[in-house]
């Protein structure tokens, strides 16, 4: 359910709505962030940027255009691609281990840590590796069908459908 | 488009996703708050990306929440205005009229000190013309004096003849105004007295003879060392002089006589 209260609060500038708001979606933006910049620390400067901006643009959000969570989610990814494109990212890492969100599972194993792989493992378990590309490009990257197309080579027509039943199995087994 | 076609499109999925077009996105948007089916396929394609996306999360530190806070709090994040940094050709204009005034100063700066060089020049050049005219008019002062006794009835006019033996092509003039105690010499047809030597004046009385000094003829007042001068001139009856060691002596060496005269 959409919080629409705390939005129209937020709207009016109301501390407490924002501190709501931001436990409510923090962890996920978070995740967003971190799969694009792949660095924790920098994951962090990103997401205090992207909710000063939540604060600050919040006029900017309308129900009639989408979901709120939508709109977080644009206004993460494109930090983080921003923060990616920076001169000081690059100079910090120069070359990226990973590729998509599956990533933090083999990380995870290998330091044994107590999690997991951040809860992570039982959505990666129930998606075929070509799952794990499409969303990983379409929910947490952000790209449009047409860059998925020529990314994953495949037909445009189909990546929409091949998404949903992606999407579907992870619904199913956990839903 | 029936609603059980909608959702199997995948289109919702997308619409959640937040990457079609702004126009399919305002399109979806208007279809799901028109069909209950299609809102409550939304809300249950949200749930599983809120979760899918906290998975990834490493954890946020609880830390980062105050921080965000306090930055809303403080005035700077808020309605922050931009402050453009003008580079127009203005500010280049004005970079180039301030070296042009840095120019103009230094330049006036380095006159003002040729001047002031110029000035002290002109000043020391003032100064050794002011000697030379002091100078002048002192030394005309001294001659119009000379002129003056000379030209007295109760001056007397000698000529102290050079002698045989040490100056016999030479003479000098004397003018001996005995009122007055004064005796001017003209030594200018004398030759230069030796390095070391000096001439020196005497008074002469006869019978018996008596010489008595006036003075050296190079430290008496002196035009161009060739006209002497001599004050509180004793009673004389001649006047001869001697070439004498600097420093003059007590009696005149005779060997030495250059000129003698009677009045």
């Amino acid at each position: 359910m959409q919080p629409d209260e705390l939005i129209l609060q937020l709207k009016k500038q109301n501390e407490v709505a924002f501190s709501q708001i931001y436990d409510m979606y923090s962890e996920n933006i978070f995740g967003i962030i971190n799969n694009i910049v792949k660095d924790v620390e920098i994951a962090e400067e990103v997401l205090q940027d992207v909710f000063i901006k939540v604060w600050n643009k919040s006029d900017s959000y309308s129900s009639d255009k989408g979901r709120f969570f939508t709109w977080l989610l644009n206004i993460s990814r494109n930090a983080a691609i921003d923060k990616v494109r920076s001169k000081a990212y690059k100079n910090k890492l120069k070359n990226s281990d990973f590729d998509d969100f599956s990533f933090f599972i083999k990380d995870d194993m290998d330091l044994d840590s107590q999690s997991d792989g951040y809860g992570l493992r039982k959505f990666v378990d129930k998606l075929k590796p070509m799952c794990v590309k499409l969303i990983d490009l379409l929910f947490f990257k952000g790209y449009t069908q047409k860059e998925v197309s020529e990314t994953l080579d495949i037909p445009l027509g189909t990546v929409k459908s091949r998404n949903r039943s992606c999407l579907n199995s992870l619904r199913e087994t956990l839903g | 488009m029936n609603t059980k076609d909608y959702i199997e499109s995948g289109l919702l999925e997308l619409y959640v996703y937040g990457v079609l077009s702004p126009k399919e996105q305002a399109k979806v948007a208007q279809d799901v708050a028109k069909d209950p089916e299609l809102q409550a396929e939304v809300e249950s394609i949200e749930t599983i990306l809120l979760e899918l996306s906290k998975a990834t999360s490493p954890g946020v530190k609880p830390s980062l929440k105050e921080s965000v806070i306090t930055k809303l709090r403080s005035k700077s994040f808020q309605h922050k205005p931009k402050v453009k940094i003008m580079t127009s050709n203005y500010s280049y204009f004005g970079w180039a009229a301030a070296i042009l005034l840095l120019g103009g100063i230094l330049w006036l700066l380095k006159l003002n000190q040729d001047l002031q060089n110029d000035i002290e020049v002109v000043n020391s050049q003032l100064e050794t013309k002011e000697v030379q005219i002091t100078k002048a008019s002192q030394k005309a002062e001294t001659l119009e004096e000379l002129l003056l006794q000379m030209g007295d009835p109760s001056t007397r006019k000698l000529t102290l003849p050079g002698n045989k033996l040490n100056a016999p092509n030479s003479s000098v003039i004397a003018f001996y105004t005995d009122e007055k105690e004064e005796l001017i010499l003209d030594i200018s047809r004398l030759p230069e007295a030796p390095e070391g030597m000096v001439y020196q004046v005497w008074s002469l009385k006869f019978e018996p003879l008596t010489p008595k000094s006036i003075g050296l003829l190079a430290e008496a007042n002196s035009t161009e060392n060739r006209v002497f001068r001599f004050k509180n001139v004793p009673e004389s009856e001649g006047f001869g002089i001697t070439l004498e060691p600097a420093g003059g002596s007590e009696q005149p060496n005779l060997k030495q006589l250059y000129a003698l005269g009677t009045i």
